[in-house]
Parts: structure tokens; sequence; C-alpha cells
């Protein structure tokens, strides 16, 4: 297990060299450059002040010389600097991607501790009225888009409702002069991520329930569960312990999925909920063609989504015996 | 102690009262009194206003954003700045005065200006601020304030480690030395104002590294402290206790960070006292409805659609004025800025190149412009006499090459979603042309037009976008106009090139008085509108709006709210 392990993450060095090397090359296609973006219209700077500008940033140099200086730079740490933000990248994502994260783990927990009980009930009573509402449930719930969802949430609940805020991640005055204590800080921010939470929640749930349900429908169709039944074991005790524990395999390969999509944020949800998240941050990166920003976060982007994946595999292993890794 | 100082300032109003009761030739003994407190204002209140952006870069030579730029504006101070009236006064400046060959200003210095740490503000911080502009390592985009200056090009060429441009000659008086002597010379010497001590500490020649290191933690001498910036949520300004010019009574100002679609209901719900800069005549009509207080200014820039004058059918001035007259751009306007409400327009149409602000405007002017007025019949018969004729598709062809328009948009843009199926209309059935319209990002149209346009100038035969200008000079046609600023870089993105217009840009920007200018500016309007160089399509109408709590607030489209707190005041 140990040598399979240490085997796949000698495989991510030649993944990543080959991600960051699409990456590299497509954000160079891009027309534009940072120096361009930053100095926007009527900067009235002359030709050699914007040529200077992106010599001292390296900008002038081809390509593949670029990348190599940005795999050299990045191997020691250093990310680089945001024009924009005129800070380190590594200064500066820390804060936003916490912010979604917080935000995130929450919906999970909470998408899956109803998506498992409320899938399984669907499955046992296929087709029934129980099932039927969560169906159409779900349907719904995909096919919502999630600013749209976000808007209702804030006409029809937040500004009927006077205690519900509306946007923002804490109350713009205490948030400026301070709280009376850590405390009524945490209590603030559970109130203020009770809108953004929902739509997160809801829009997981949805799929998260037919997976569950699906998964476990499969299981219930084999064998062992009908000998299982046949022995008199109660109902309870069927779906419990033999069908749930074999359709949480496909399961737990979701949650390694997921992993990648707690610490990245939403565009369209922080942006109607001002939640001061990394999905806008990363989006205005990419129109304002901040490289050392864009390459960062999809680098730390990809590094978790091959994470996710590996640990999916062993976490796999780990739940079905019958999988062994060799 | 607050309500000891209060008792006695009542004592000291009452007696004043009751004497001057009494009698007139008594004077109030009470005043001579020296400790009796003088009845000094203290600044009070907090002022909430919404922003839609910051990126919490402060620092005045490198910052991007005009949410950024608000902060830059309340926590530093410029020499001097144009007040309310438009006009020059100064601000760290006592006075000001021009050499007699007029190429150099000697600026006398107020004595009495501290940085918010106590530091006094003298001359060397000024020569600092632009020797940092001026330098060969500066990353930043506003090194156009010290291009014209002496010496410019050998500091930043590192021929010499001396800037000539800006000089100390003591301790309060700061000589700006100019290569030529222009008109716009003295805007130039309107940045703020950085301390070396703070920003300077490890600054050398063709090193400015470290300056451009700090961000958020401005400090500067301006009427505010920059307090707290906290990402996506909130900026905290205070009021500085150690400024020392008049006004800005308001002691706290947080800008909060708000979303286009739900800043209205932030207003109303009294989440935000202030939203500046309001142009959807939904959101104003709600605000009205709701008794907010509204100020109303005209944008200083407009909407324009540029024509390629170099490449393609629109290097044809006919070809061009054919499509002016039919495009209708009063229908637009019209529609697109109607505030269904009142009827009103909350917009204007212009046919001049310049701000609506500008002094290069006047009603002789106004009368002289050709208003392109929409005419489908003239527009055809234009391109019929130019010899542009329909071939079996109906497109219009000379000398074998169809007449087809290359449109650069932007995509998900309301107005060019508007404008679109009206050219569709008109041009392409009305005229016979045939339109591409080609979607590219914001920035890909900078590249296309600006930074890369040498590569690019077969692309594209017109674009729209939106300027402001934030100066009522009209030199700003200088860079849009002038043959020189042809090429990758450079500002005359229509690509027009007259040696009559270079010829009056040229002598115009020389020309110390306004009113003298003014008829060679006229000139070139008359001469851009003629050859229908650019299609100015709108200038819309501003609102500032905000709770009835917060008076006094006077903005303008050259003075934002930020100058506005000089003299608004908030009631608790």
């Amino acid at each position: 297990m140990l040598t399979y392990v240490f085997k796949r993450l000698l495989n991510l060095i030649p993944v990543m060299l080959l991600i960051t090397i699409v990456i590299f090359w497509v954000v160079d296609l891009m027309p534009g450059d940072p120096v361009n973006a930053y100095l926007g219209i009527g900067s009235n700077t002359t030709v050699e002040q914007q040529q200077q500008i992106r010599e001292k940033l390296g900008l002038d140099k081809p390509g593949p010389i670029q990348y190599l200086n940005w795999v050299k730079r990045t191997v020691t740490g250093d990310f680089g600097t945001s024009l924009k933000y005129r800070q380190p990248v590594k200064d500066i994502i820390p804060k936003y991607i916490w912010n979604s994260f917080i935000l995130n783990i929450v919906a999970m927990v909470l998408a899956f501790f109803i998506a498992i009980p409320v899938g399984i009930k669907s499955a046992v009573k296929k087709y029934g009225a129980y099932d039927n509402f969560w169906t159409v449930f779900s349907l719904t719930g995909v096919s919502m888009p999630s600013f749209f969802f976000a808007l209702l949430l804030i006409f029809f609940v937040a500004i009927p409702i006077s205690w519900i805020p509306l946007n923002g991640m804490r109350t713009t005055i205490n948030a400026a002069m301070g709280y009376e204590s850590k405390l009524a800080e945490v209590f603030d921010i559970l109130k203020h991520m009770i809108l953004p939470v929902t739509v997160l929640t809801i829009i997981s749930l949805a799929s998260l329930i037919r997976y569950v349900r699906n998964s476990v429908i499969d299981v219930i169709n084999q064998d062992y569960i009908r000998t299982a039944r046949s022995k008199g074991l109660k109902e309870k005790v069927v779906i419990y312990r033999h069908a749930f524990r074999n359709a949480l395999i496909p399961i737990v390969t979701l949650l390694g999925m997921y992993i990648p999509g707690l610490f990245g944020g939403s565009i369209l949800l922080e942006t109607v909920f001002i939640w001061p998240g990394i999905g806008n941050v990363l989006f205005t990166s990419i129109l304002d063609r901040d490289y050392s920003m864009l390459m960062a976060a999809n680098v730390f982007y990809a590094l978790l989504t091959v994470a996710g994946n590996l640990l999916a595999d062993v976490s796999y292993a780990l739940v079905d015996p019958r999988v062994r890794v060799k | 102690m607050k309500k000891y100082l209060s008792l006695l300032l009542c004592v000291f109003m009452l007696s004043a009262a009751l004497l001057s009761g009494c009698s007139n030739t008594t004077p109030p003994p009470v005043a001579e009194q020296p400790e009796a407190p003088a009845p000094v204002e203290e600044p009070t209140g907090t002022l909430i206003t919404g922003i839609t952006e910051a990126s919490g870069n402060f620092n005045p030579l490198y910052y991007s954003s005009a949410y950024d730029g608000h902060v830059v504006d309340l926590v530093f101070e410029t020499l001097i700045d144009r007040n309310y009236e438009g006009e020059f006064e100064g601000i760290v400046a006592e006075s000001w005065e021009f050499s007699e060959d007029g190429k150099s200003i000697t600026f006398k210095m107020k004595k009495d200006r501290v940085f918010s740490d106590g530091t006094p503000l003298t001359a060397k911080d000024i020569v600092f601020t632009y020797q940092v502009l001026a330098d060969p390592s500066y990353t930043g985009r506003y090194g156009s304030a010290v291009k014209d200056m002496l010496g410019y090009e050998d500091y930043f060429g590192q021929k010499t480690q001396e800037f000539k441009g800006v000089e100390a000659l003591d301790d309060y008086t700061v000589k700006f030395n100019f290569a030529e002597a222009l008109r716009v010379n003295l805007a130039n010497c309107t940045y703020e104002i950085l301390p070396k001590h703070y920003y300077g500490k490890d600054f050398a020649y063709n090193n400015t590294a470290s300056v451009e290191a700090i961000t958020s933690q401005a400090v500067g001498s301006g009427p505010y402290i920059m307090k707290e910036f906290k990402e996506k949520e909130l900026i905290l300004l205070e009021r500085n206790d150690k400024y020392a010019g008049e006004g800005y009574m308001i002691k706290n100002v947080i800008m909060k960070f708000v979303d286009m679609t739900t800043d209205i209901v932030e207003l109303t719900s009294g989440n935000v006292d202030l939203l500046p800069g309001v142009i959807e005549p939904e959101k104003i009509a709600e605000a009205r409805d709701n008794g907010f207080t509204l100020n109303t200014y005209q944008r200083s820039g407009y909407g324009y659609v540029k024509l390629n004058c170099e490449s393609g059918a629109t290097a044809d001035p006919t070809v061009r004025q054919a499509l002016y007259h039919s495009f209708n751009i009063k229908e637009f306007v019209n529609s697109y800025y109607k505030d269904e409400a009142t009827g009103e327009i909350l917009a204007s149409t212009q046919y001049h190149p310049f701000s609506q602000i500008s002094w290069a405007i006047d009603d002789k002017l106004l009368g002289e412009m050709n208003d392109y007025a929409f005419d489908l019949d003239k527009a055809n018969k234009l391109l019929d006499d130019a010899g542009w004729v329909k071939n079996a598709k109906g497109i219009r062809v000379k000398d074998g090459k169809e007449l087809e328009l290359k449109i650069a948009a932007m995509p998900d843009h309301d107005i060019l979603a508007t404008l679109i199926p009206m050219w569709e209309r008109d041009w392409g059935q009305g005229l016979g042309v045939k339109l591409n319209v080609a979607y590219l990002e914001f920035n890909t149209i900078l590249d296309y037009v600006i930074y890369n346009s040498d590569a690019n100038v077969k692309e594209w035969s017109l674009f729209f976008l939106a300027t402001s200008i934030t100066t009522p000079d009209p030199h700003t046609l200088y860079s849009s106009f002038h043959s020189d600023y042809i090429g990758s870089g450079m500002d005359n993105t229509s690509r027009y090139s007259n040696p009559k217009v270079d010829e009056l840009l040229d002598k115009a920007k020389a020309i110390m008085n306004e009113d003298e200018a003014k008829p060679m500016y006229q000139e070139i309007a008359k001469i851009l509108n003629e050859e229908a160089v650019m299609m100015p399509v709108y200038a819309n109408t501003y609102f500032d709006i905000y709770a009835p709590k917060l008076t006094n607030l006077k903005t303008s489209s050259l003075y934002n709210w930020t100058k506005g707190l000089k003299d608004a005041k908030i009631a608790e």
C-alpha cells in the first residue's frame, strides 16, 4: 500500500509539469498581456515606458524562457507578484481561499448529512411519493442557476426578515470598528453564512441525493441482499448494515472529487453575496491577465485535483477489501 | 472630560447670549479669559459609501482602480487641485508662478503641512515623488506626468542620476522645469505627495522595488488616515487629527463593497449611506421614491464609436459619413437612457470630441457641428455617388471589394447588445453593408486597437468604448488624433492622420491663454466632425444618491464625492 502511494506521488511530478506547461501555454495564447491590462485606456504612458515595464517583469522574453523562469521561481516557493495588487501572490490568495473554504466545508458537511439518509430512503421506497418528491427537488436544484436562486433568497428571505443579512461576511460597522468579543464575531459570520450556505447546500444536495439513491438501488438488487433478507434479518439491518456499507464505496470516491471544490470559490455566488472568497478574485485575474496569480491558483487547483483523485483511490481500497492495489 | 467641556461650552454660550442681550457697550469679558475653550468643531459621525471594487493597493504611484483612487484622494494631498468651480487652488502650495520663458513653475509651499506620523511635509518629499515617477525601474502607470519634464529622457535612459525636472530650492519652495512651455504643464504638477522617509527608506536610483511594496499601509498628509482594509469587505478611514487643511468634518469614512444587482437595496435598507455614480434609471427611480437625495451631473466623457481611418472601407471619409448618417444615435439614447417614471432621458448626444465640461465648447460651436441627422436616403446617396454599387446579394461593392465592416464588440455588453441590432437594420439592410461582428473581451479589444494595433490594423473597422476625461482642457485630443500617436501602444486608435489637425494641435498646446487656444480646438472639432473620424454616442448623466442624513455634499463630474466630503456633514 505504501509503495503504491509513493509511486502515485512520484507520478505527480510529470503530471504537474505537463499541466503547468499547458496552462502556461494557454495563458500565453490569450491576446493582451498584464501590462496592457494594468495600463488600460488613457494612461498616456510612452511606448518606451511600456517597454520598460515589460522588461522589468520579464515579459519581453519568449514564452518558453518565461516558463522556465517561472518554474525556477516556483520551485523555490516564489509565486511572483501580482501587478494589480503589487503584493506577492502567496500573501493574497490564502486569505480568500480560507473564506471560500469555511463556506464550502459547512455546505458540504450539511449536504452529505442530508443526502445520505434521504438517498437511502428514496432508494428503499423507489418510485414512491417520497422518492418522487426528492427526484423533482433534485432536478430543480440541478437546473436552477445558483445566482438566480441567490437573488430569490435575497429578495424574498433577507429583505423581509431583517435579521438575516443581505450579503457580506460581517456586519460592516462591527467589521470596521471591532467586535465586543471573538464569539460575537463568530456568531455574526455564522449569521451571514445562512443564505450562501443554503444555496450551496441545496445545489450540491441535488446531485448527491441522486448519487446515493442510485448506488443504494444497485446494491439492493444484488444477490447477497436477497440472501440477507431470506435469512430473516430485519429490513433495517439489511439496509444499513449490508446494503449501505457497500453503497458507500462510490460515495467515498465522490468525496475525493469534492476536495478541490472545497477550496475553489463560486464566481457568481460570491459576487452576488459579496462573500470575500477566491472565485471572483480568480475570475478578475483572468480579465487582468494577472499571470502570476493565474498560474499560482491554477497550479494549486491542479494539485488539489490530482491529490483528490489519489485520496479517492486510496480510500476506495480501504473501504472495499476486494480492491487491492499492487 | 467631554461632559465637562460641553458644560463649559454651554455656560460660555449662555453667558454670551445673556450679555449680548443686555447691552452692546460692555465687551463680553468671558471671551478674554484664556481658559474658555473656543467653540472648535470636532469631526463626528460615520459615512458608509458603497463601492464595487478595490484591490487594496493604495499606493498613489501604482494603483490602477478608480476605487483605490478614492482612498488615495482622501489620504494624500497635492500641491494644487481643482476646486468645485474647476479652478486650480493651492492645497499644499501657498502660491505659484511661471518663469518668464513659461518653462518653469515655482511653488511656494505652506509650512503647516505634516504627514499623519507627525513628520513635516517639505520640498524633498515632492522631489522624491517625481523622482520615482521618472525612475528607469518605475513600473506604475503614471509616468506620463513626468515625460514632458526637463531631463526626463536622460534620467529615464540612465544617462544621468540627477533629475532636473523637479528641484527643491529650499525646504518650502519647489521648482518644476519642463522641456517646453505648455499650457498643460501645470496639471502635471498635481501629483499626490508621498513622504520620503516612509516610502523612500530604501529607495535608490533605478531601484523602486521598496516604494512599490508599500500598498495598503498608505501614509500621507491628507484629511484621512488609512485604518483598515478587509479584502472584499471594507476600507476604514479615520479623520487625520494632524490634518492642517480645512473641512472634512466626518470622523469615519467606510467604503463597503456592494454588488451592482443589490446596491440600491443596501441603500434603501440603510446598509450604506451613499452610492456614487449611479446611471441606471430603475435605481434612480427607486431612490427618489424612497426620499433619498440625488446629485446630478453630466459625465465628463462619453461612449463613442471610432472608425478605422487607415485600413478597409472606413479609410474613405465618404463611407464614414454615410455610416454616421445612418446611425440613429438619438433613437438609441432616447430608448436606452429613458427614465420610465419621469420620461426624462438620462443622457445627452454630442457631436464634438470634448468633454461636456470642456472650456472649448460654446453655443457657436454647438451650432456649427453637423449633427448627422438620421437620413438613410442621404447615406445611400453618399455611397452611390462614391461608386459603391449593390451586387446581387444586396451588398455594396466597389472595385471588386465588398463594403464590409468588421465590428470589434464586447460580449455581454448591454449597450452593444442594443446597438448591434440597430446597425444590422440600418447599415446592413438599409445601406447594404456586410457586417461582421467579432466578440472580443475588453483587454483583447485594447490589444487590437492600442497595444498591438500595428499588427491588427486590418482586423477591425470600428469599435465601441467609453472614455472619462479628467480635465476641462481639450489638450486630451492631442494623443487621440495627432498622427505622432499612431502605432502600437499609442492612443490615436482611429489611426487618423491629418497635417492640418497636427499643426493646430501643436500650436494650441503651447498657448497659455484658454481663450486664445479655444478657436483652434473648435476648428479641430469641426474637422473631426466633418470627416466622421469618431461618432460620440452618448454622455450619460451620473447620479450620486445618498441618505438625507448626509448634507451639503457638493459633487460634479470633476469633483467627486471624496472631494465633496470637504464641506459635507453627517447627522448622527
